[in-house]
């Protein structure tokens, strides 16, 4: 069964396309996230499925019944915000009871539940206090509170991390993971952090110009992107993007990057070639699929030069230059490279992804 | 230079000596004199507390402390709420707000004596009648043999109404700024959390403005408490003394009988009472909140 579903939806703001065509299927109990750059149109599709904006068309679902004509306080959805919106002359008990007042629950009741949610959140203690004396996480559980109290069917979040400072970001990630799995309520997560998606969705929904590009499980949008901008857009460092110019040579395809020559295995060129909208392809891949080595090996594909090279904790980040392009491997501490040195580098054509030039789509 | 920095805040101590503590302290020091000025051009002896004493057992000023909170008090309410509904009402995004508002300061903006001339010809009864009391005959109201300015019981209502007119644009405009500047963020979680609209403006609206509505409840009821131009305007003071006012008094014992002793010390009478009207309201007002 699914929970929300949002139908080809569109939303213009004056002339600003913001939303156009998304449609997004959400199984109950899932938790996806509208991943993209600010701009996208993600915080605009919560809104809509929230009931902040309406549609310009489109339909929006939850549980099955349509609730494009449906004000926000009758389509049963909590929402936490990236400033929290606390109401600042209420206490943090009053602002966790505040949904359950406006819909006349008994007083008792109120009590009963404002505790259990605190007690759940560790903020017992912080109830009788207002929102300007609690710090940014204080204050962010109390949002968080008071979207958990009124037990919603769908939880609706606005990049609800993005104030914290970077440990406590990590530290209530894996929170919030724990609490809806707990909770098992249905959960669209707004976030440009492309990390954050990858640690806490079940589904990720990436997004760009208001088009959902992918919308499938965390690995598979990492492992098979469906356009240029999705593969480049997770990931840290990003994918690789080589740009290279397709063509026949005695039968077999070769791509040719200017500094190396690849050559594609008869299945793969044929698959590449049959699909390709103009000669133009770019080879992607993943800094941690780069193979460095100092000697030239069997896998070694092409030499490139050491440009920069970054300690980062347990793994070497080195620029290559490579022609005139610089690309990105992540390598052990242990390899021994110094500036200027060449080195040997090869790839999985396995782990792999060859793009249009023109159309950005994946073709391999 | 021991001390250099007295050096540079030289200049603007004098300034503000000049321009605040100097009329302070020669209105204080003509207080405890006794000096009319039609008959002496100099102060004509020091008299301790006499001017005050006389002050207080005046029945007038017990009379003008009374008409003059009777007026001040009801009539910042009056605007208050006429300015609140105003700007609630207001309170959407529609075009041309901008020179709605300009049009619509236009009545604070009048200078409140000609406003008080205005509305004395607007109450006029008799050759000629003012649209008031016309409109008020024929709704069935009828009006005071001697018209709405010249009745000791309407009078004064006449002077508020004047004041209402012309202050209730303020209150509006300044309360739709502050409904305008609810964050955006917590009408939209009011919205998701359930509220009605009257619960929004009830339970997030209303509280962002209440220290705003104090201030300008506050202002208001001062300028109102020295209420004297639409009073000059509109009835003298009159009939007999119902809208005779603590400043429309001040200024009769002062520039009319030239009793300035008696005037400074009246002008440190009212000082003090508002003093203590307003530490009373702020107490009430904000219960030890920082503002």
């Amino acid at each position: 069964m699914s929970d929300v579903k949002v139908v080809d939806l569109i939303k213009k703001f004056d002339k600003v396309l913001a939303v156009n065509g998304v449609s997004i299927d959400i199984k109950s109990g899932d938790f996806v996230v509208l991943l993209g750059p600010s701009g996208c149109g993600k915080t605009t599709t919560l809104r809509c499925i929230a009931g902040l904006e309406s549609p310009d068309s489109g339909e929006i679902y939850i549980e099955d019944r349509l609730v494009n004509d449906l004000p926000p306080k009758d389509r049963d959805v909590a929402m936490v915000f990236q400033n929290y919106a606390l109401y600042p002359h209420m206490t943090a008990f009053d602002n966790i009871a505040f949904p359950l007042k406006m819909r006349k629950v008994p007083k008792d009741e109120i009590e009963r539940r404002v505790k259990e949610v605190a007690k759940l959140l560790n903020i017992e203690h912080l109830l009788s206090r207002k929102p300007r004396q609690l710090s940014g996480g204080e204050q962010q559980r109390v949002a968080l509170g008071r979207a958990l109290v009124r037990k919603p069917k769908v939880f609706l979040m606005d990049e609800p991390l993005s104030n914290l400072d970077a440990k406590l970001r990590i530290f209530m990630r894996a929170e919030l993971k724990r609490l809806q799995k707990e909770l098992k309520v249905t959960t669209v997560y707004v976030t440009h952090d492309q990390a954050e998606a990858m640690a806490m969705a079940d589904k990720i929904a990436v997004m760009n110009n208001g088009k959902l590009l992918q919308y499938d499980e965390p690995s598979a949008i990492y492992h098979r992107p469906a356009s240029i901008f999705v593969a480049a857009f997770l990931g840290s460092p990003p994918m690789n993007m080589i740009k290279t110019s397709m063509s026949r040579k005695n039968g077999d395809l070769v791509l040719d990057a200017g500094a190396f020559m690849y050559k594609l295995p008869k299945e793969i060129g044929d698959l590449v070639s049959n699909q390709a909208s103009s000669s133009e392809v770019y080879l992607g891949v993943r800094p941690e699929d780069l193979l460095v080595s100092v000697e030239k090996s069997p896998n070694s594909v092409f030499s490139a030069e050491v440009y920069v090279v970054e300690p980062q904790g347990p793994n070497l980040v080195l620029d290559l230059r490579v022609g005139d392009q610089i690309i990105k491997a992540l390598t052990p501490l242990t390899l021994d490279v110094k500036l200027g040195q060449q080195v040997w580098v090869g790839f999985d054509l396995k782990k792999a992804h060859i793009f249009d030039g023109r159309t950005e789509a994946t073709l391999y | 230079m021991k001390r250099p920095y007295l050096f540079f805040i030289f200049p603007s101590f004098i300034f503000l000596f000049i321009l605040i503590a100097y009329p302070l302290i020669f209105s204080l020091y003509y207080s405890f004199q006794f000096w009319n000025l039609a008959t002496s051009h100099e102060p004509q002896g020091f008299i301790g507390l006499t001017n005050y004493l006389t002050l207080l057992n005046d029945p007038r000023v017990l009379n003008a402390i009374i008409v003059t909170i009777m007026l001040a008090v009801p009539t910042t309410m009056i605007e208050l709420l006429l300015g609140l509904g105003i700007a609630v009402l207001l309170d959407r995004d529609f075009k041309g707000i901008g020179i709605f508002r300009a049009i619509f300061i236009i009545p604070t903006a009048v200078a409140p004596v000609i406003a008080g001339l205005i509305f004395r010809f607007m109450f006029y009864q008799g050759l000629g009648t003012g649209i008031i009391p016309y409109i008020l005959h024929i709704i069935g109201i009828g009006t005071p043999e001697r018209g709405i300015l010249g009745d000791q019981q309407t009078a004064l209502i006449g002077i508020a109404v004047t004041m209402i007119w012309r202050w209730t644009p303020f209150f509006a405009i300044t309360l739709l700024a502050g409904l305008q500047s609810v964050p955006n963020e917590l009408l939209d979680a009011a919205k998701v959390d359930g509220a009605s609209r009257y619960q929004i403006f009830r339970h997030v609206k209303l509280p962002h403005l209440r220290k705003l509505i104090a201030i300008v409840f506050i202002i208001c009821f001062m300028m109102h408490f020295n209420a004297y131009d639409e009073v000059f305007a509109e009835t003298r003071g009159g009939p007999g003394e119902a809208t005779t006012t603590l400043s429309y008094l001040l200024y009769w014992e002062g520039l009319v009988y030239y009793n300035i002793g008696l005037s400074a010390a009246m002008t440190w009478l009212i000082a003090i009472l508002l003093i203590i009207i307003v530490n009373i309201y702020f107490k009430f007002a904000f219960k030890g909140e920082k503002i």
